[in-house]
């Protein structure tokens, strides 16, 4: 029986890097949030050597044929973790692996999960957004999360999502969307029919500051079609804690992209430099967001770089 | 060919050497703390000002340029930088020209500008791509042949190799529109006239090995801005300025004329503008591409 076990632990070790061979995760905490829809909330931090990329919202939804899971974290070690949460939970197999953008916090344990029964989707773009970016993502690693890289950490799509997609996981569909340019150029929402269940990606930002990366115009129509057009029991955003009501979830977001857009236009149409409107623009929402001097400067130069061309 | 020509693809030449050595140079960079890095990056410069001003003394340009940049750049791939000519309204020997120089992109040696009669001062700003931490610097050589230099530490990463635009494909569509206003320095109500190109300014190095998703390099490597017949500003660059790049300078008050915006590209694409006088300010003109 032991020597059964050793066997199994070394064939799920198998692929695996050396440095922590033998030092398998625990499971990963993972929270029911609906009917077969698990949930770990990821910390309201940057990645750091506490947190080790631990920092965005992933899961998985089972259904009686398949599972699938929702972004895997920012290490192939996280998304060990969260196998091992799978596996204590169900015995069905893992045949998806959905990405909802290309960011290292969602999408670096991936390759826990390179398998030959699962398929990885993200939507159309996320190839390219990643190959582009995905070298000095794993630059900064060492920095970061105190963990060296390597290429086998990129795990690219085996299936794209152009507008619109229905997975079937026995028993539970699921929708996979994706739109115009918002918080990325490859955003793509996943939502689950029999509960009602939308994960956003980081189209929705909780509490942590929104990070622009795609177009903030983009983004706020996005946002207007989610309220126009969504019926949700339970909305999971990229960061922050889970809802039940998703207007409510969606307003702080709502006010502050909205705020940066109009003061960034004005200060477009005063002819204050970039410079100075990155240093100046709607502090007034400083003390609203975690995470505040981080990414708002950056938000400002990503606004100001797309509305000087209106 | 020309003798501008000539000069541009002997200085395009240079580029290419200059990017092979520090290419090596920043592979083999290990992560370091700021001071080694700094030291190294000053080994850095000794080979490009080996390379690019030889058997030229260099003084320090304190007194003579200003260069403002963030200590610590909020997004690499649109670091906003401001050359400010200190000489301008003084009897000094006025500057002529200008060299940017940032140590640890890949092709260091990132812009050369030439001003003339019809510009102001040597005061410039632009939006850079760095790709790691660096320094940045100015060489300024004034009208009686002397070269001055100031630098700048910024720390950023990943904006060369990260740069493909967040809006690339508007970027491609309307590539060679351009804009002209007057933006506010700092505060004030003193303004300096700005051209914005639409450009996706595709640096070639958005290296995948899983992909062989690989854009090929296509950037603005020359801005020529004219007023009437006089010469603002002449420029050749590389991909070190950011997709859509910018150019903030002053025109003389007194220079007549329409201002003529000439900007050449890598894939020798040509795009022209032109700017009735008493409308620069205005965003409305008749443009041309080819």
């Amino acid at each position: 029986m032991r020597r059964t076990q050793w066997l199994v632990c070394l064939v799920m070790l198998h692929g695996l890097s050396s440095a922590f061979a033998g030092d398998a995760p625990a499971p990963l905490p993972v929270t029911q949030v609906a009917d077969g829809v698990f949930v770990h909330t990821g910390a309201q931090a940057e990645a750091n050597r506490d947190n080790k990329g631990d920092i965005a919202n992933i899961g998985f939804i089972v259904g009686t044929d398949c599972v699938t899971v929702v972004d895997t974290g920012g290490s192939p070690r996280i998304g060990a973790a969260l196998r091992r949460a799978i596996a204590a939970r169900t015995a069905t197999p893992v045949c998806y692996v959905i990405n909802t953008h290309m960011h290292p916090d969602h999408v670096l344990g991936n390759r826990a999960f390179v398998n030959e029964g699962t398929r990885f989707v993200a939507a159309a773009g996320f190839d390219q957004a990643l190959a582009a970016r995905g070298a000095s993502y794993l630059d900064r690693l060492p920095d970061t999360i105190g963990m060296d890289a390597d290429n086998s950490w990129l795990v690219m799509p085996d299936q794209q999502v152009d507008q619109k997609t229905t997975l079937d996981l026995g028993e539970r569909e699921i929708v996979l969307e994706h739109g115009p340019t918002a918080h990325t150029d490859n955003d793509l929402t996943v939502f689950d029919r029999r509960t009602r269940t939308l994960w956003t990606g980081d189209l929705l930002f909780v509490d942590r500051i929104p990070s622009i990366d795609g177009s903030i115009t983009g983004w706020l129509e996005t946002m207007d079609d989610f309220a126009a057009n969504r019926i949700v029991a339970t909305v999971i955003p990229g960061h922050g804690p889970v809802s039940n009501d998703l207007a409510a979830a969606m307003a702080p977001q709502q006010r502050y992209l909205e705020t940066v857009r109009d003061d960034v236009r004005e200060a477009i149409a005063e002819g204050y430099s970039l410079q100075h409107t990155a240093t100046h623009a709607t502090q007034t929402e400083r003390d609203r967001w975690l995470l505040f001097d981080d990414y708002h400067p950056r938000n400002i130069t990503a606004a100001y770089t797309e509305l000087e061309w209106e | 060919m020309t003798a501008r020509s000539a000069a541009c693809a002997r200085w395009q030449r240079q580029l290419a050497m200059g990017f092979m050595v520090v290419l090596a140079a920043v592979f083999t960079l290990p992560a370091e703390a700021d001071v080694q890095r700094r030291d190294q990056d000053e080994a850095a410069w000794k080979s490009l000002r080996a390379e690019h001003f030889p058997d030229r003394s260099i003084a320090d340009g304190e007194d003579v340029i200003t260069l403002d940049a963030p200590y610590r750049a909020e997004d690499p791939s649109v670091v906003p930088i401001t050359i400010t000519d200190e000489r301008a309204g003084t009897d000094a020997p006025p500057i002529r020209r200008l060299w940017l120089v940032i140590d640890n992109n890949p092709v260091p040696m990132s812009a050369r500008f030439d001003f003339g009669p019809a510009a102001e001062s040597a005061t410039l700003a632009t939006r850079v791509r760095v790709n790691s931490y660096t320094y940045m610097r100015v060489i300024a050589e004034t009208a009686d042949q002397k070269l001055y230099m100031v630098k700048k530490y910024v720390k950023a990463s990943g904006g060369c190799s990260a740069p493909i635009g967040r809006d690339l494909d508007a970027a491609r569509e309307n590539m060679g529109q351009m804009r002209l206003r007057q933006i506010r320095v700092g505060e004030g109500d003193d303004r300096r006239t700005q051209l914005l190109i639409r450009h996706p300014n595709i640096t070639g190095l958005q290296m995948d090995q899983l992909t062989r998703l690989v854009e090929p390099a296509h950037f603005v490597d020359a801005i020529n801005v004219r007023k009437g017949d006089a010469l603002v500003l002449d420029s050749q660059m590389t991909f070190s300025l950011s997709a859509n790049p910018s150019l903030q300078f002053n025109v003389r008050d007194d220079a007549r004329g329409a201002l003529s915006v000439h900007v050449h590209d890598n894939k020798d694409q040509q795009f022209k503008q032109t700017w009735p006088d008493k409308q620069a300010g205005l965003s409305q003109s008749n443009g041309t591409s080819s």
